[in-house]
């Protein structure tokens, strides 16, 4: 007995510690970006600021926040990560519990049909002349519809439906369960998992989404928020790719602090979102419902 | 069990019907409301007369609408027409209103959806940023665009513009001689100085370096004395730092065109790393180099590592665009160090010349562009037209004459006592206050034109600026920028090909000739390396266009 | 006689998984015009790679380019430098692809045997922060940190070395690269094995300690091989997309010193690009990019279906 708990306790530590390390080296980013943003813009030039503020003040957020159009854009933002996670979700799922069954008709052409799309497309300007074509320029629907399944994401669901054991759909269909049923009342509740990871994958998507809005919408009341976060980062930021001589006024250069207090303010819902979904990872929700 | 099934699928199909139609009701009740028409501005009768007595004329009396693509920076947002005082005062006086598209102004956004307006023919009417004038010139010619010359007679400032600055039809005309693109004017020809801690150089009682042998010296000594300071500190990388000498030492690096330059002198374009001068200036920054003077991390120092040691004071002399005198002296004033950088006198090289080039005049990376599928032409360019007056140009530069600013009674404008400034710093802003839209002004003036510094203000602590500005107006080192030359679609297809590389190749080898990687013994051998790649074929097209330049 | 009664049950065996599936093709009825309207409608586009296109003319009517339309493919084999950026893309994606494969997946181990729930959660949500972080930001910390008197270069001086200026280097590129891969996406793409760790039957688990297997082996003979299947096609689409390089942090972290081992093809036409908007070539090196990754997915798939019997199609 007390060997098994020895080596149950080594393995432990060992564990926590690769945990502890993760957990320090990913920890700085975030620490380094939250501190920049409530210090003290010439701490920050001088280079000052690592994990803790300095010259703590919250100047930034007040100049963000008061800004209009971080609310306006956070909204657009919020309305269209909702609406386009629902289509994705619904069209998604449909399509992949349907390619995971093997007797579906077709099966390894529709594979194909849709993984052929991820490596060979028009590029931009057909694209952008059908969104025309339909009317969707400037509006919502130009970025939710072309992107309505993801299909890497329709790949992963499709494993995981494919990984269930047939028997729960088996004694469903027994109990006099049609298809949709089946789908809806065995399959979806036994899929929480995958289904709760691949709403974050989409809403995620949807939040970071920046070049699709930049060219399909053109009212700026429109603009989801990482248009006005890329704005305001990749104002003055020179790399060695630009050749060509820009002119410079320094008085259009934008503070870090300011840069840094929108990275926060623009990815702090997103990134709470994920331990409210984690209650769906919990082990052992298949067992429920075979022996249920 | 029949019921209960019912009532299962009732349950199935009302959670499938409100998963249909909550996103929609959701997008409906969020949706911004189509764009209406808005109502006429409000005509403050008695204003409105008291401009008009200037001789501004309405250009038309209905109110006539124009959808504007026009770029956007992070630091001067757009405001909606309905919140801007600034955009409806325009309406007010010429009769137009401005829809505006913002496009990001950050990085490739703005050229990118450009780009694919212009390629899937969905052009908006009035294009207010364009930068990509070949694109753009070669739609024209297919009529894609209005013609500026073929309006000149309804445009009295234009054509008064076209006649003093005769570079607007040589280089920005297009394929068939006319002028599609109206492009920024400014009379800010300034761009890099020469800085140093001037405190420094006044402790240490040393005067300014008349040559780069004394400047060599100079440095040398401030290093001995302050060994733990950054001598000569310069940001992005070798090309740049070659770029800002070159001139000086009797050659020439422009970045903009991969490094062929106009050599004044002799009146034709050639490639400078080929100078033996050239190879004088490196090896001269490679002793820099080996006796610790030029920044040891020259070659990766990105702008913000710059910002951070110029700003704790770490650095004695860098060569950079004239406003970082302002910020960096902000820095040192609001940290209470004594420390102060200012314009240097540009030493001369070995062939007596010294200078560094300037910006040019003309600028139509950023211009005016007019879809030919516009509503109404004539209004349009009577629009632009007045953008470029003597009213229009002082309006979409300061804002609202007798709001914002005031004219003085030497004929420049002064900021009005309510408004934000360094005695006012509660003041209102342009911007926030009045909805001033930055990018629309296209006919820029001096800088500090726009008085700032009201009587009774207190006087403002000197960052000097001011007095760098006027020293290098003075010294006369700031040498004409050059020409801005035209290429014919093979010639284009020539460069494309063949500049990148040869960028690329020097860009590679000039920091292991610096930092000694490479011997400096091999540079003649990189020179014929880099020839292999085709610089003489470059440098003929480039005279080619030259010679077609000058003819018009 | 034998084939046509062959093509019969054929026929039959097709008709009956028909009729199995109306159900499963009626839901997917949506998905189908999905792909139809918005991936394969515009796909003619693709011609631009072999026309010249301007935008006068139009997709249709631009004229076709030289050499039988191959002129644009013709022009990146013949560059001076395709054989470096095609050597560097490739390089890049292989280490890439090797080094960050395995990362989340041992984190996603990991996190499953930490027992305090509070513990567990806190790593993982901070692990995925830097996923959130913009690459911009990222790359200009990174920038920093290899810098001369930066975090990197104190920590090896600590141990007697000389400090170096990474970047300016070729040969560190790569690894530079990989590590700031790691560091930013570990976490977010360790989510995935997560989920599928906690579909594997607990009763595996019971019958596996009734067997006396410790913890390690626990891990091996049940987690492992439970997201195999998951990890066979993330790689596969990995290896797909070994062409294209993801080039916007190559853009951030490069500089003309390390274009030997850093510039990729991305870079490269990106450079080009800015001068003129070269729709044709670039559209046609995406398309060489496509065609080389569909044919890798092809072959990945293959091997996999063997192997593992898990696959893509």
């Amino acid at each position: 007995m007390k060997k098994a708990n020895l080596s149950s306790v080594l393995f432990d530590s060992f564990i926590n510690l690769i945990l502890a390390l993760v957990l320090l080296v990913t920890l700085y980013p975030f620490l380094h970006v939250a501190s920049v943003s409530l210090s003290d813009p010439y701490a920050v030039m001088q280079n000052r600021v690592s994990f803790y503020p300095v010259g703590f003040n919250l100047n930034s957020y007040k100049s963000v926040l008061s800004n209009p159009y971080i609310w306006i854009s956070y909204k657009n933002t919020i309305v269209y990560t909702v609406v386009g996670t629902c289509v994705n979700m619904v069209m998604t799922t449909t399509m992949a519990y349907s390619l995971s069954k093997k007797y579906l008709f077709g099966r390894k052409f529709f594979s194909v049909f849709t993984i052929f799309t991820l490596f060979f497309n028009g590029g931009i300007i057909p694209n952008y002349i059908l969104i025309n074509k339909l009317g969707l320029i400037d509006s919502m629907w130009a970025l939710i519809l072309p992107i309505a399944i993801g299909t890497w994401n329709l790949m992963v669901m499709r494993t995981y439906f494919e990984g269930l054991p047939s028997e729960i759909e088996e004694s469903a269909a027994i109990d006099g369960c049609n298809p949709l049923q089946v789908l809806v009342k065995i399959v979806l509740p036994v899929s929480k998992p995958i289904l709760a990871t691949i709403t974050l994958f989409y809403a995620v998507w949807h939040w970071n989404m920046y070049f699709s809005p930049l060219i399909y919408l053109n009212d700026k009341e429109k603009y989801p928020i990482q248009i006005f976060l890329q704005q305001i980062l990749i104002t003055g930021e020179t790399s060695f790719a630009n050749t060509v001589v820009s002119i410079e006024d320094t008085h259009l250069l934008i503070s870090d602090t300011v840069k840094y207090a929108t990275i926060i303010v623009a990815i702090l819902p997103i990134i709470i979102v994920y331990p409210f979904l984690q209650k769906y990872f919990i082990k052992g929700v298949l067992i429920g419902s075979v022996k249920g | 069990m029949k019921k209960r099934k019912v009532s299962k699928i009732m349950r199935l199909a009302a959670v499938v019907l409100i998963a249909a139609i909550l996103p929609m009701l959701v997008s409906c009740t969020f949706n911004v409301p189509e764009r209406q028409t808005a109502p006429g501005p409000e005509t403050k009768q008695a204003d409105g007369q008291k401009n008009n007595e200037q001789g501004s004329q309405k250009i038309t009396d209905k109110i006539v609408e124009f959808d504007v693509l026009i770029g956007e920076h992070a630091s001067y947002p757009v405001t909606r027409y309905e919140n801007s005082q600034f955009l409806q005062k325009i309406t007010e006086k010429t009769g137009v209103r401005l829809n505006l598209i913002a496009v990001p102004d950050a990085g490739d956004a703005y050229k990118q959806k450009l780009n694919i307006m212009l390629n899937t023919n969905d052009i908006p009417d009035i294009i207010w940023t364009s930068k990509d004038d070949a694109l753009i010139n070669s739609l024209a010619v297919k009529g894609v665009f209005l013609a500026y010359s073929d309006y000149l007679d309804h445009t009295p400032s234009l054509k008064k513009a076209f006649e003093t600055i005769p570079d607007i039809e040589r280089s920005y005309s297009a394929s068939d001689g006319k002028v599609y693109i109206m492009p920024r004017l400014t009379t800010n020809v300034m761009s890099e100085i020469f800085m140093i801690r001037e405190d420094i150089l006044k402790k240490e009682g040393l005067k300014e370096p008349e040559t780069f042998d004394e400047f060599y010296s100079l440095l040398k000594t401030l290093k001995e004395k302050y060994p733990d300071m950054i001598a000569f500190i310069n940001r992005n990388g070798g090309e740049h730092l070659v770029n800002r000498l070159a001139y000086s030492w009797g050659s020439g690096y422009e970045t903009g065109t991969y490094g062929f330059y106009l050599n004044r002198d002799e009146d034709k374009y050639q490639y400078g790393p080929l100078d033996k001068n050239f190879k004088l200036m490196v090896e001269w920054l490679k002793k820099l180099f080996d006796e610790g003077i030029l920044d040891e991390e020259y070659a990766l120092r990105t702008t913000k590592q710059w910002e951070e040691e110029m700003s704790k004071g770490n650095a004695i002399f860098t060569i950079d665009y004239i406003d970082r005198v302002k910020s960096i002296n902000a820095a040192y004033i609001s940290t209470g160090m004594e420390a102060r950088v200012a314009a240097m006198n540009i030493p001369k090289g070995p062939t007596g010349k010294s200078g560094i080039l300037a910006k040019s005049a003309v600028m139509a990376n950023s211009g005016i562009v007019i879809s030919s599928k516009i509503s109404d032409p004539v209004v349009a360019m009577k629009f632009i037209d007045w953008v470029y007056s003597d009213e229009g140009r002082l309006m979409t530069s300061f804002g609202i004459d007798g709001e914002t600013f005031v004219i003085d009674e030497d004929g420049r404008p002064m900021l009005t006592p309510h408004m934000k400034r360094q005695a006012n710093p509660d003041g209102k802003e342009l911007v926030k206050d009045y909805g001033w839209i930055y990018y629309i002004d296209k006919y820029e003036f001096p800088v500090g034109y726009l008085k700032d510094v009201l009587p009774g203000d207190p006087v403002p602590e000197d960052d000097r600026w001011m007095f760098s500005r006027e020293k290098m107006e003075q010294a006369n080192q700031v040498i004409p920028a050059d020409p801005v030359l035209k290429f014919t679609e093979q010639q284009t297809s020539e460069l494309r090909s063949k500049c990148t590389l040869i960028q690329d190749y020097f860009k590679q080898n000039i920091d292991k000739f610096i930092m000694g990687t490479r011997p400096i013994s091999e540079y003649d051998q990189f020179v014929e390396e880099i020839k292999k790649l085709g610089v003489d074929d470059v440098a003929k097209i480039y005279n080619d266009a030259y010679q077609e330049y000058k003819s018009r | 006689m034998r084939a046509m009664s062959n093509l019969k049950l054929y026929l039959s065996e097709q008709y009956r998984s028909f009729k199995r599936s109306r159900f499963l093709l009626l839901i997917m009825v949506p998905g189908i015009i999905y792909y139809v309207v918005f991936h394969y409608l515009p796909m003619y586009g693709l011609i631009i790679a072999f026309k010249d296109f301007n935008v006068f003319d139009g997709i249709i009517k631009s004229p076709w380019a030289a050499n039988y339309g191959f002129k644009h493919f013709l022009e990146l084999f013949n560059l001076p430098v395709f054989y470096r950026i095609l050597k560097n893309t490739v390089l890049l994606s292989l280490n890439t692809i090797v080094f960050t494969f395995p990362a989340p997946i041992i984190l996603a181990l990991c996190l499953n045997e930490a027992k305090a729930d509070v513990w567990k959660k806190t790593v993982q949500t901070v692990s995925y922060l830097p996923h959130f972080i913009s690459t911009v930001v990222i790359c200009g910390m990174v920038t920093n940190f290899l810098s001369l008197s930066g975090l990197v270069n104190d920590i090896i001086s600590l141990f007697g070395l000389k400090r170096i200026q990474f970047l300016l280097y070729p040969q560190y590129f790569r690894t530079i690269f990989v590590a700031t891969e790691i560091w930013q996406q570990t976490g977010w793409n360790s989510i995935l094995y997560m989920a599928a760790l906690s579909q594997i039957n607990p009763e595996l688990y019971e019958a596996c300690k009734i067997d006396g297997a410790n913890r390690l082996q626990q891990i091996l003979y049940i987690n492992i091989p439970g997201i195999i299947p998951t990890a066979m096609i993330l790689l596969i689409f990995k290896i797909g997309g070994i062409m294209n390089m993801g080039f916007e942090k190559v853009l951030l972290l490069y500089n003309p010193n390390i274009y030997e081992t850093a510039d990729v093809i991305g870079t490269f036409v990106y450079r080009r690009g800015i001068v003129g908007a070269e729709f044709s070539f670039s559209t046609a090196v995406g398309f060489f990019q496509s065609v080389i990754g569909f044919v890798l997915v092809v072959i990945a798939n293959r091997i996999a279906r063997k192997v593992n019997e898990v696959s893509l199609w």
